[in-house]
């Protein structure tokens, strides 16, 4: 390591004086910091009897095996979501009979589909396409069939990975 | 053995389980809505997640392996929850999450559970500018009055990261307040 690099210059005295403007501001961090200028509450009200009525909501939910608290919004998006898939079938199916040249849904790219998707504001988190999706009709066999290459792992992650904080991994039980 | 661990061992037992999650929401209900207020502002969307965030606690009880205490757990699902859903509207609505986050803010004025006065707004408008990680820090400090342990535990961060986090977000409130209107 060279002691100096002649194109950049430092204060005088910069590394003497480091040491006690470091602990300085360290003491700083460890004292609690002035908030005498905040006001003492941030002026959110909840409903009346709110908190009696939540414990009663979750407890019907966990009771009756609900997954998932959908907003109405959302709820109604996912059956227009199924009338609209349904109407496309129908379609597809009287189409497929008039024309023997036939669009399936393999010709349709995946960014197409997963334009449309958000186009339509239509994002819906894993799990609650988990929730959607009738279990029996998911051909398991089929994802065992293409097994999924770590190339491919990575480019997703380096795609759709903000921050690697997002993974929540368990760094104790990974094998290093 | 700490308090937490007869209730854990309940809600591990098929025959106490019921019972054991009534009394776990009843413990937390209050703690983890504000918290999650604090991070989606408005009352419904904060109603959702902590339901969401009570029936995934529900439904992961049997893989909770006591490494961490129970309410540090409690509290990453619904900060996890609560940060997921402000993703998941802000990308809906086709805008940024710091452009999402403007809009909660002004929609603070017509919100009739909020009752903030003028400074409580300005608070509200200054920490939408911060860093998320800076403003969990500072709701889970100034208003929940948390000590830094728990805080560290609930956030996975050193309690020195914490602590500078603080003073910053405190720093940059106070620069808020006095250079705007």
């Amino acid at each position: 390591m060279k002691a100096d690099d002649p194109k950049f210059k430092i204060p005088d005295h910069y590394f003497e004086d480091f040491n006690d403007r470091l602990f300085a501001k360290l003491s700083e961090v460890n004292e609690a910091p002035d908030t005498s200028f905040l006001p003492k509450h941030d002026g959110f009200q909840v409903p009346q009897g709110y908190f009696k009525k939540v414990t009663t909501a979750v407890m019907e939910h966990t009771h009756q095996g609900k997954s998932k608290v959908i907003a109405f919004n959302k709820q109604f998006m996912i059956y227009w979501a199924a009338a609209a898939v349904a109407v496309l079938l129908v379609l597809g199916v009287v189409w497929k009979d008039q024309h023997t040249a036939t669009i399936s849904f393999e010709d349709l790219a995946n960014s197409d589909i997963d334009n449309y998707l958000e186009d339509n504001g239509l994002y819906l988190t894993t799990e609650e396409l988990v929730a959607a999706v009738d279990e029996e009709n998911l051909l398991l066999s089929e994802i065992d069939d293409e097994r999924l290459e770590a190339d491919h792992i990575m480019d997703y992650l380096d795609e759709n990975l903000g921050d690697v904080e997002d993974l929540n991994l368990d760094y104790e039980e990974l094998d290093y | 053995m700490s308090i937490e661990e007869p209730l854990v061992l309940a809600l591990q037992e098929q025959a106490t389980q019921a019972k054991a999650f009534e009394e776990l929401v009843n413990t937390y209900k209050e703690r983890l809505y504000w918290h999650i207020r604090r991070i989606v502002l408005d009352h419904n969307d904060a109603d959702d997640v902590l339901q969401n965030t009570f029936i995934k606690v529900y439904k992961s009880i049997n893989g909770f392996k006591g490494d961490s205490k129970l309410y540090s757990w409690l509290y990453r699902i619904a900060t996890n929850e609560a940060l997921t859903f402000l993703k998941k509207r802000s990308k809906e609505r086709g805008v940024s999450e710091e452009t999402y986050q403007q809009h909660l803010v002004a929609n603070l004025v017509s919100d009739v559970y909020f009752e903030g006065d003028t400074i409580q707004l300005k608070l509200q408008k200054a920490l939408a500018t911060l860093p998320q990680k800076q403003k969990l820090v500072f709701n889970m400090k100034y208003f929940q009055e948390m000590k830094y342990e728990a805080i560290s535990e609930a956030l996975g961060t050193s309690v020195g990261g914490l602590k500078a986090s603080y003073h910053l977000a405190v720093q940059k409130i106070q620069s808020y307040l006095t250079t705007h209107d």
